[in-house]
């Protein structure tokens, strides 16, 4: 076991809990409800912690060990393609904007499906994404869990399992215990721990190496199809806009991503997490993703692709700092999961409890039940991963695309289309999800595009059809999401006086 | 219908829809500074002709590193120019 590296790991994740749990106390909002306070922090978040939670959510181990280890295979053609999630957090605040801030205070939605609720009014729409949610996620996390407790045997030499335990309790009872403002804390802290990180690996980097320059002449003799576009990974015109769209707008659809839309404090808080979110997001991809070409030279015969930037951070770097900088993938998957499972946890006590099984639970009710919730979907989690189910792997494929096809349309006609009505919703959601794994198992990539391009604009298509051939939604409906509350106040006044 | 008449929209999302357009061209402009450089000049140009800079193949550079600065100040500019600070609570001032 090296203690060397598995030392710091641990300190960073113990110091990065407590630093939480202290913030998380003096943070804590006054008037703010329950569930208001637990799944979405009290509307409360400032710019800076704002822009890690939204990035930090979004950017899983894939960011840090998956991608350096298919460029390290494949190349800049990769690269270029990762770098299309740079205006990710940029999209999401801004084309969920201000409208989904305003509309979730006025219909006091803490989830998405809360805003499916009182949008399209129908129990299809609520429990079809309830439950999807719940599915998709769940796998999610339990893939990011044996995605970190490997990189951690690989790197420390603790046992799989034992890695799991630790690290995966740690989490749960963090995030059980804080609730969303803890988490989007440790968010922040981790997302400076994987700037730091990248900073730290690029000096390190060029003191031990030859550098860019001095190692890019060999990559071009031994592997020229590696510098080339479109490359290995087939980064083809229509290809790389259809990355665009999967790592850069439709991330709207996620409901982990999308949820931190209704967080921000004020226009200010969003307004400079947008101009930091671009920068936050290209220095996390540019740091770790663009070493991977460079690690090939270096050491050309690595079996595992994913261990090329673990295998560079050992053998440049003294044990502490490697320890340091590879904590950084590990806060990845923290900051996904923790995420995650709140999303989940909001979606069992929120959407299915409260809708359909107590509406009338009182607030004590509701806290004891979210902590519950929390920690035994966490714990399912981490079960779930100790041996994770064969079936797991055709989950997790299609679970960041199936949630963006499915839930994209509804999210953004809802808010911006007064004529949008329920069977476009209940239509493009599933159209969009059956659409998305139909394809992926018997055409992938149709029109050289990929598949989520394809199943994104069949749900977008059956929103407007569907419904312009429904009846409008009602005109409750439009005035409780479009109508200015004040003028019906006033209104209310004068026609009483 | 009665009901219609009295339906006043909020005040504030007129700066709203505008601002999610702005985002959207923002969208667009991404993908042809880093998509569209990166592409126009190293698609399909083979290994041997491709100069490099400062150690990277010259479409990465200037697409995907050079394009990816840019598109990072571009946010700046749009939100001062195009976003406006309003009320986000439930009842607008209107």
């Amino acid at each position: 076991m090296k203690w060397d590296v598995l030392i710091p790991i641990c300190l960073a994740l113990i110091v990065t809990f407590a630093i939480g749990i202290l913030l998380h106390k003096r943070l804590k909002v006054k008037n703010a409800n329950f569930q208001e306070d637990y799944f979405i922090g009290g509307r409360s978040l400032g710019p800076l912690v704002l822009t890690f939670t939204l990035l930090a959510s979004a950017a899983s181990a894939g960011t840090f060990i998956g991608s350096p280890g298919v460029a390290y295979n494949s190349g800049f053609s990769w690269i270029l393609i990762l770098l299309t999630q740079v205006g990710m957090g940029v999209y999401i605040l801004g084309i969920l904007g201000k409208k989904f801030a305003i509309v979730a205070r006025k219909i006091n939605a803490v989830t998405l499906t809360d805003f499916f609720k009182e949008r399209y009014q129908s129990k299809a729409v609520v429990l079809g994404s309830s439950i999807g949610i719940i599915i998709f996620i769940s796998a999610y996390m339990v893939a990011q869990f044996v995605g970190g407790a490997r990189i951690l045997e690989s790197i420390t030499g603790l046992p799989y399992k034992t890695g799991l335990i630790i690290f995966g309790l740690a989490v749960v009872l963090y995030t059980v215990y804080g609730g969303f403002r803890a988490v989007a804390i440790t968010d922040a802290i981790q997302g400076i721990i994987m700037i730091l990180g990248g900073v730290l690996l690029w000096i390190f980097f060029f003191i031990k190496t030859e550098g860019f320059s001095g190692l890019i002449g060999q990559l071009v003799t031994e592997h020229p199809e590696m510098v080339e576009l479109p490359g290995p990974s087939g980064a083809t015109p229509l290809m790389l806009f259809s990355y665009f769209m999967l790592f850069g707008i439709a991330a709207i659809g996620l409901p982990h991503a999308s949820v931190r839309g209704m967080t921000f404090k004020n226009t200010e808080s969003m307004h400079k997490s947008i101009i930091y979110s671009g920068l936050i997001m290209a220095l996390f991809t540019i740091f770790f993703a663009t070493l991977g070409p460079f690690v090939k030279v270096l050491y050309p015969n690595l079996s595992v692709p994913d261990m090329a930037l673990p295998t560079l951070i050992l053998d440049i770097m003294p044990g502490w700092v490697a320890g340091i900088v590879l904590s950084a993938p590990l806060a990845a998957i923290m900051s996904t999961v923790n995420s995650m499972l709140l999303v989940t946890s909001a979606s069992v006590v929120k959407d299915i409890y409260l809708n359909y099984i107590n509406p009338k639970a009182s607030e004590r009710k509701i806290a004891k039940l979210s902590y519950f919730t929390t920690l035994i979907i966490g714990v399912g989690v981490v079960l779930f991963a100790l041996t994770p189910p064969d079936y797991l792997q055709f989950i997790v494929v299609y679970a960041i695309g199936g949630l963006e096809a499915t839930f994209f349309a509804p999210i953004v006609f809802g808010l911006y289309w007064k004529r949008a009505t329920t069977w476009g919703a209940i239509i493009s959601m599933y159209a969009g999800l059956i659409s998305y794994i139909l394809l992926g198992e018997l055409f992938p990539n149709p029109f050289g595009m990929q598949t989520i391009v394809t199943s994104t604009a069949v749900s977008i298509f059956l929103m407007i059809a569907v419904s312009y051939l429904s009846k409008r939604p009602s005109q409750e409906v439009i005035i409780k999401f479009w109508g200015s509350q004040s003028a019906a106040a006033n209104r209310g006044d004068r026609s009483i006086s | 219908m009665k009901d219609q008449v009295d339906f006043i929209e909020d005040s504030r999302f007129a700066q709203c829809d505008k601002e999610m357009r702005v985002t959207m061209w923002l969208f667009v402009i991404n993908i042809f500074l880093v998509g569209g450089v990166s592409l126009w000049i190293g698609l399909n140009k083979p290994a041997a002709s491709m100069n490099y800079i400062l150690g990277f193949p010259a479409w990465f550079f200037w697409g995907g590193l050079v394009g990816n600065v840019i598109f990072c100040i571009l946010p700046y500019f749009m939100v001062k120019f195009f976003y406006k600070d309003m009320s986000i609570e439930a009842e607008d001032e209107g």
